[in-house]
């Protein structure tokens, strides 16, 4: 199999995924580019995750009622789900239409929206964005309870046109005025939540959604200039079908799975990276049906994705369930199960409790001196771990090359089993030097895995490393 | 309000419940597991989440007047950090503990399915010692779950990992085994709950088959109860089963979120899906927080409050009160079997 259609399915595995073994990179490999795209865009064919074994073991999985039992259970899902795409877009969708257990405080509501993600995620957007409307968790978060047909709050109103479907402008202009941002909000008044049962003395339990026609304000209303007796659905419905929605969304999953893009709040007057990537996934956004699912074939088949490898800088979120799932190990249930998680919360992402309703901020501004340092002492400490089975496979494969290698063999090969890194000329002299120091290298010498290992820690430590 | 279930000459009155969540003191955290002791003391052992290690415990109260005693177990002062769960196997400490049971001298045995052992407190909590380690040969465990003492105080373990149930001596001594992996007679997939009856013959929650199994005291296979589903007799990965002295069953039917009893013939007799009203502990939170109460007045479904979220631990005692721990709520609600003096008119019960 050609090493360049290895490499392309582990640039796909890590963008549409969390990454893959080189193992499951052959299968993939195998199968072709474009049959594993729609593999991954039909995740209902593939078999989801069983959780009877987990949630025996880890008791706070059943309810969720917290967030750290959430955070483990969404990272044990993301390495484990052969739905990788699925899990992807959950990530995605979290990312935009975020809500905080800050100030929600109930992870098992916050576990409702998720599901949604991952069951709407694919499909029609209007469909997602009317599900997100009707979502206790969102609805509190962003105190569309509190907003009464005599006392709008436009909180939901506001963050829904500008973070959830067109954002401020575009091309230099304005997608809104402050007048659809009052109509929009008037328009879901009476869109609420019940009052739950309070978690003391028993715990936590569902919210749902509750629509108060008493509460709806029934005036006459003028949202992105059309005129009606407007109500949520009526405005999901109008902003599912402006450009500003197409551009918006379009830039977003630009953003996410092909090259970084500008902070969100720079879209107005700054134009995208790719104005024609930009403009066909409009296209097919509008040609779809609004569908999803579309516009990610499109994307996933372009030459501008797969010629964008290494134009994005990891989430941390993708640093370690890259890292878990290339261990081959977090698989069973375990106390410190919940590790992982507090990881990728010290790397700066703390799931399910984004700093703001805007989200986080991607790109560059994913590494700090601080999160740096934290992003190479973890994957150092966790690729060179040879006992892992992962790892193990690793050393078996680069082993493979023959009784004795040389410096660059151990170094191209790990790169390789990686997922086809490349490094700068600077960076691979020193690491070339490291492999090389004992001269020709034994593959049958009991150093021989603790070598693999060694290089390993040192790929992960580099800068180039830090993109996927 | 008394809810009764009268079916069949048996009526089943709910009683009380006893609990609320808490990390410590007068309340249980994911509770797995009950025992009942002389003098009306109620063992409830909690078993938490690893990030809230302090929690994992055994709370020792009263089964009438709800009367706090005290706690067992040492677990999150492991590390001085009571987000570290430990992986120490020092005296005390619980981490994975999943079942418990007393022998003859109120002595509390408890497994502990992370240290693969079995930890044995007396009733006063000290520390009386433990046995067992990992592995699949005598006197090892992989992740044992139920435990049963018998009246000679000989002690059967589920070996869950291994697929089988261990008998030891009430000092740790191997006696036999017996069990394997695989769906057919005497064959366990993961099983959990476990207890004697009256005859010593022995049941077993066999978890991952959805199934009751029924032993002699040798290990011999004398039936099997129930099959996947959720329709009436049906299991989703039953964890406990509990046996009176009539030889009526009692099935912790987790998934379903309902506990099935069954008569001697195995024939379904009613269902029940929990009856919770406020426990004492649970008033005496609402009064020092009227804020909270208030919160309840407004709160709309608070009927599912009532509700059973995974039970996970049943047991009955020799006055014929069912004990349903009541996991995900973090309390145990309490029935008790009525013998009928007169039977009336079968009035369908409810089902």
């Amino acid at each position: 199999m050609a090493e360049a259609d290895i490499q392309l399915m582990a640039h796909l595995m890590r963008r549409a995924g969390f990454g893959a073994t080189y193992e499951e990179l052959e299968r993939r490999a195998a199968v072709g580019y474009e049959e594993t795209v729609e593999q991954l865009l039909h995740p209902e064919n593939e078999q989801d995750l069983t959780m009877d074994v987990m949630q025996r073991y880890m008791h706070g999985w059943r309810d969720m009622n917290s967030i750290m039992a959430n955070q483990a259970y969404w990272t044990y899902r993301m390495v484990n789900s052969s739905r990788q795409l699925e899990e992807k877009l959950c990530l995605f969708w979290h990312g935009i239409f975020c809500v905080g257990d800050s100030k929600c405080m109930a992870a098992n509501q916050i576990l409702v929206q998720l599901n949604n993600f991952r069951k709407d995620g694919l499909g029609n957007f209007e469909n997602l964005l009317l599900g997100l409307s009707r979502d206790p968790a969102m609805l509190y978060y962003l105190d569309n309870q509190l907003s009464h047909k005599e006392a709008v709050n436009e909180n939901w109103g506001r963050e829904l046109l500008e973070l959830f479907s067109m954002g401020v402008g575009m091309d230099g202009q304005a997608n809104y005025s402050e007048d659809d941002v009052k109509a929009c909000a008037e328009a879901f008044t009476g869109w609420t939540i019940g009052n739950a049962i309070p978690r003391y003395p028993y715990g936590r339990y569902d919210n749902s959604f509750l629509y108060n026609q008493y509460d709806h304000s029934e005036d006459n209303k003028t949202f992105l200039g059309e005129q009606g007796n407007f109500n949520g659905d009526d405005v999901v419905k109008i902003i599912a079908k402006q450009p500003s929605t197409a551009r918006f969304i379009s830039r977003h999953l630009y953003n996410f799975f092909v090259a970084d893009e500008p902070q969100v709040p720079a879209w107005q007057t700054t134009p995208p990276r790719d104005p024609e990537a930009i403009e066909l996934l409009e296209k097919t956004y509008f040609e779809s049906g609004y569908e999803i699912r579309s516009m990610l074939r499109v994307l996933f088949n372009s030459d501008f994705f797969k010629n964008a490898r290494f134009a994005k800088v990891k989430s941390p979120t993708e640093v370690v369930i890259n890292t878990l799932r290339l261990r081959g190990d977090f698989t069973i249930p375990k106390p410190k199960i919940y590790d992982p998680a507090m990881e990728i919360r010290y790397m700066g992402q703390d799931l399910l409790n984004p700093p703001t309703v805007e989200g986080w901020h991607t790109g560059k501004e994913w590494i700090d001196s601080g999160t740096l340092v934290e992003r190479v002492n973890y994957t150092a400490g966790e690729m060179g771990d040879i006992n892992s089975p992962g790892i193990r496979s690793i050393i078996n494969r680069v082993a493979e090359q023959g009784s004795s290698i040389s410096a660059e063999q151990l170094l191209d090969g790990c790169l390789e089993m990686l997922g086809g890194y490349s490094l700068t000329d600077d960076t691979r002299a020193l690491l070339l030097e490291n492999a090389g120091k004992n001269g020709d290298i034994s593959t049958g010498s009991d150093e021989f895995a603790e070598q693999v290992g060694e290089t390993l820690q040192l790929i992960v430590s580099t800068q180039e490393y830090q993109f996927t | 309000m008394t809810t009764e279930y009268r079916v069949h000459g048996a009526t089943f009155r709910y009683t009380h419940t006893i609990g609320r969540g808490e990390e410590a003191g007068t309340g249980f955290k994911n509770p797995v597991a009950v025992a009942i002791g002389a003098n009306d003391v109620m063992y409830v052992v909690s078993r938490s989440y690893d990030y809230r290690a302090d929690a994992k415990r055994i709370t020792v109260c009263t089964v009438r007047d709800q009367d706090y005693i005290g706690e067992i177990g040492n677990a999150g002062r492991l590390g001085g950090d009571m987000m570290d769960p430990g992986e120490s196997d020092i005296d005390g400490s619980l981490i994975w503990p999943t079942a418990i049971d007393l022998d003859s001298e109120e002595n509390l045995y408890v497994t502990d399915e992370w240290l693969n052992r079995v930890a044995v407190f007396s009733s006063d909590g000290d520390w009386l010692g433990s046995w067992g380690s990992n592995g699949s040969g005598e006197g090892q465990f992989d992740k044992p779950s139920g435990l049963a003492i018998d009246s000679e105080d000989n002690i059967f373990i589920v070996d869950t990992g291994n697929n089988r149930i261990q008998k030891y001596s009430k000092d740790g001594k191997f006696i036999s085994q017996w069990g394997e992996h695989g769906s057919g007679e005497g064959q366990f997939d993961m099983p959990w709950g476990i207890t004697i009856d009256s005859h010593g013959d022995i049941y077993v929650a066999d978890w991952r088959n959805d199934r009751i199994q029924k032993f002699d005291s040798s290990g011999k296979f004398i039936s099997s109860l129930g099959s996947t589903g959720d329709k009436e007799g049906q299991f989703n990965r039953p964890t406990d089963i509990a046996v009176d002295k009539d030889g009526l069953q009692y099935v912790a039917d987790w998934d379903n979120d309902r506990v099935q009893i069954f008569d001697q013939h195995d024939d379904l007799i009613t269902i029940l899906t929990g009856d919770a009203t406020l426990s004492k502990w649970a008033e005496t939170k609402l009064d020092a927080n009227p804020d909270m109460r208030l919160q309840r007045e407004i709160a709309q479904g608070l009927e599912r409050e009532r509700l059973f979220r995974g039970p996970i631990g049943i047991e009955v005692d020799d006055e014929n009160r069912l004990f349903v721990v009541d996991s995900q709520r973090n309390r145990v609600q309490i029935y008790r079997k009525i013998d009928p003096t007169f039977v009336g008119l079968y009035d369908g019960g409810r089902l």
